[in-house]
């Protein structure tokens, strides 16, 4: 009896381990996160697509202040301050190396790393966006097309965790 | 059951039918032996590693499939069932596999465990693609320690080899990538892998978990110690100190006197990895290389080396209540141990640490000649003849010399080696004919 016990609690343990980050996503998609707009292009306009997903560089990658705190290695966190600007679309206005505390109105943090294959950059993990591979070609296209018109919905929680929403490229919205 | 070599019983069973026919053995010595070294057993074993490797072959395969069929990105299923799609392969590989393995009667025990496998494998590919599904990109790594996680879980619970296989190379990824992303030492790492796998590897007694694990520890030192400094004296470091910790180990399992499998294979190991670093030592560039900065006596209090030290120490301690023959063993790493570090830390003309690492050099293929023939061991001897014959030749192309001299060293040592190659044999041939008379 015990080892049907063991075995079906560690089933539960894989189960549990498959359900911890989808679960988050979810509850700052959901339930906590603020929905806000960032503007973004391809890493890589030459080569958009990387197998199934595209990598977004965000304009936020590169926030004032970032380059002073040159020495973070990359697995410590960095939180940017977010304000909306034109057209709502948000932007990086400060970058800390702890949790600012007093943000003032209309402002919202996001969790980043210094990002460890291109330098001077920083990650919030929502740079990967995977879209169906029939519509690889056609996105492919339209995002040479519209390099200058590519925004992404972001869910933002209060914590600074964010996951993608959707993705706006020129009049078009992606939702996978 | 007798704890001896498939190879031996394999030999005993053919032989055993023929000293019957000839009369040398009664039918009641025949059934003693056949029971004390399990030789009834054998046929079984053999069809169940059969069963065993085809079945694991085929869930690695299917695995690989259902990887290649998802990974797809179906966009024309929600995400919903797609996810339920996903977690139902997962569920019905485990529940499938462990009903055929521990409830059903008769038990079908070598497919319920791949089965089991498989469920594990999906468990891995379900990771990648929940994060596609998800969005989530974090960082690649974090995935494959999720992976390691769920497989060493399952390892225990099932008592099951092939899924801490899974966990440990999960787990080297995970170590890899994290290591490489960050540029900064994981030193968890060995200390968990250690205590997650030692105790499944004695327990399930497997020598092939057993390498994979000292493989992972060994590995990771090594990694460790080159990414957490930056001169040659740390990459010096980066052998000495998971060579010394295996041959420790391994000595440690000789003075016990159990599971002498696993012992061999720590100690082959360490000396594999100290016999190498010496070598690379031996040349007087490299150890030019090592005095290229000054010596600086902060060295002495560095935290490694002192980690080094006391590793060392513990050695000598142990040897100190072993017998004579064993505490030869134990020694002669902690010397080489000692004698390295002396040569990092003391100020010396370049000619001194060449000379210690040469010496050095010349001991450890010593110690493997004299453990060869003293214990009748071939890999040893042959181990040790070669990497001196490998010194001897090294040093002649790259110290300039005449042609002439060289000419003769050359001959000299092959005719040196051939004639303790063929002395080794004659010896041990004598030594087995010995054994047939008896």
């Amino acid at each position: 009896m015990l080892k049907h016990v063991l075995f079906a609690a560690a089933v539960l343990a894989q189960v549990a381990i498959l359900a911890v980050e989808p679960a988050e996503k979810l509850r700052i998609r959901h339930v906590t996160g603020r929905e806000i707009v960032l503007r973004t292009e391809p890493v890589d306009p030459y080569d958009v697509m990387r197998g199934f997903y595209m990598t977004l560089a965000y304009e936020i990658a590169r926030p004032p202040g970032h380059e002073a705190m040159g020495d973070v290695r990359p697995d410590e966190t960095v939180y940017t301050v977010l304000a909306p600007g034109d057209n709502d679309v948000w932007s990086a206005v400060s970058v800390h190396a702890e949790m600012p505390t007093d943000l003032g109105p209309n402002k919202i943090v996001i969790r980043g790393h210094r990002d460890s294959r291109r330098r001077g950059r920083l990650v919030y993990g929502i740079e990967q966006y995977f879209v169906p591979e029939e519509m690889r070609h056609q996105i492919s296209d339209e995002i040479t097309a519209e390099k200058e018109r590519i925004l992404v919905d972001v869910a933002v929680d209060p914590e600074g965790r964010a996951s993608v929403l959707r993705l706006h490229v020129g009049d078009k919205t992606y939702e996978y | 059951m007798s704890n001896q070599g498939h190879r031996f019983r394999c030999l005993l069973r053919a032989e055993l039918d023929g000293w019957r026919q000839e009369g040398l053995v009664d039918d009641d010595t025949a059934r003693a032996l056949t029971e004390r070294y399990a030789l009834d057993k054998l046929a079984e074993q053999a069809h169940s590693v059969l069963m065993y490797t085809i079945f694991f072959v085929g869930a690695a395969l299917v695995g690989c499939g259902v990887v290649a069929l998802v990974a797809a990105h179906w966009a024309a299923i929600p995400v919903w069932p797609k996810v339920a799609l996903l977690m139902a392969a997962m569920l019905a590989a485990h529940l499938g596999g462990y009903y055929l393995w521990h409830v059903r009667v008769p038990a079908r025990p070598h497919l319920g465990h791949a089965l089991t496998l498989l469920g594990t494998l999906i468990f891995g590919a379900n990771i990648g693609l929940f994060a596609q599904i998800f969005h989530i990109s974090e960082r690649f790594y974090d995935g494959f320690m999720a992976w390691a996680l769920g497989a060493a879980i399952m390892a225990y619970v099932l008592r099951s080899v092939p899924h801490a296989t899974v966990a440990v190379i999960a787990s080297w990824v995970w170590f890899g990538g994290f290591v490489g992303a960050n540029e900064t030492p994981l030193l968890v790492y060995p200390v968990v892998a250690a205590a997650a796998l030692l105790p499944l590897c004695y327990w399930k007694r497997s020598h092939w978990l057993f390498l994979l694990t000292l493989l992972a520890v060994a590995g990771s030192l090594m990694t460790n110690a080159m990414v957490f400094g930056e001169s040659t004296r740390d990459g010096m470091l980066a052998f000495v100190l998971p060579a010394t910790v295996l041959w420790c180990y391994g000595a440690l399992h000789r003075r016990e006197g159990r599971w002498p499998g696993f012992g061999a294979m720590a100690r082959s190991l360490g000396a594999l990895g100290l016999a190498g670093l010496v070598y690379v030592f031996s040349f007087q560039d490299m150890a030019k290389e090592l005095l290229r900065d000054s010596w600086v006596l902060q060295y002495a209090y560095d935290i490694r080396c002192v980690l080094a030290l006391g590793m060392t120490v513990a050695a000598v301690l142990g040897a100190a209540t072993a017998a004579l023959l064993r505490r030869v063993t134990i020694l002669a790493p902690a010397a080489a141990t000692v004698a390295i570090l002396g040569a990092m830390m003391l100020p010396a003309p370049v000619v001194w640490p060449t000379v210690a690492f040469n010496l050095i050099a010349v001991a450890l293929a010593g110690h493997g000649i004299w453990r060869g023939a003293r214990y009748y061991e071939r890999r040893p001897y042959w181990a040790g003849l070669g990497l001196l014959v490998l010194l001897i030749v090294s040093r002649f192309f790259e110290y300039e010399s005449h042609l002439m001299i060289k000419a003769v060293g050359f001959v000299a040592a092959g005719a040196v080696l051939i004639y303790a190659g063929i002395k080794f044999e004659t010896r041990l041939r004598a030594r087995s004919g010995e054994t047939h008379d008896a």
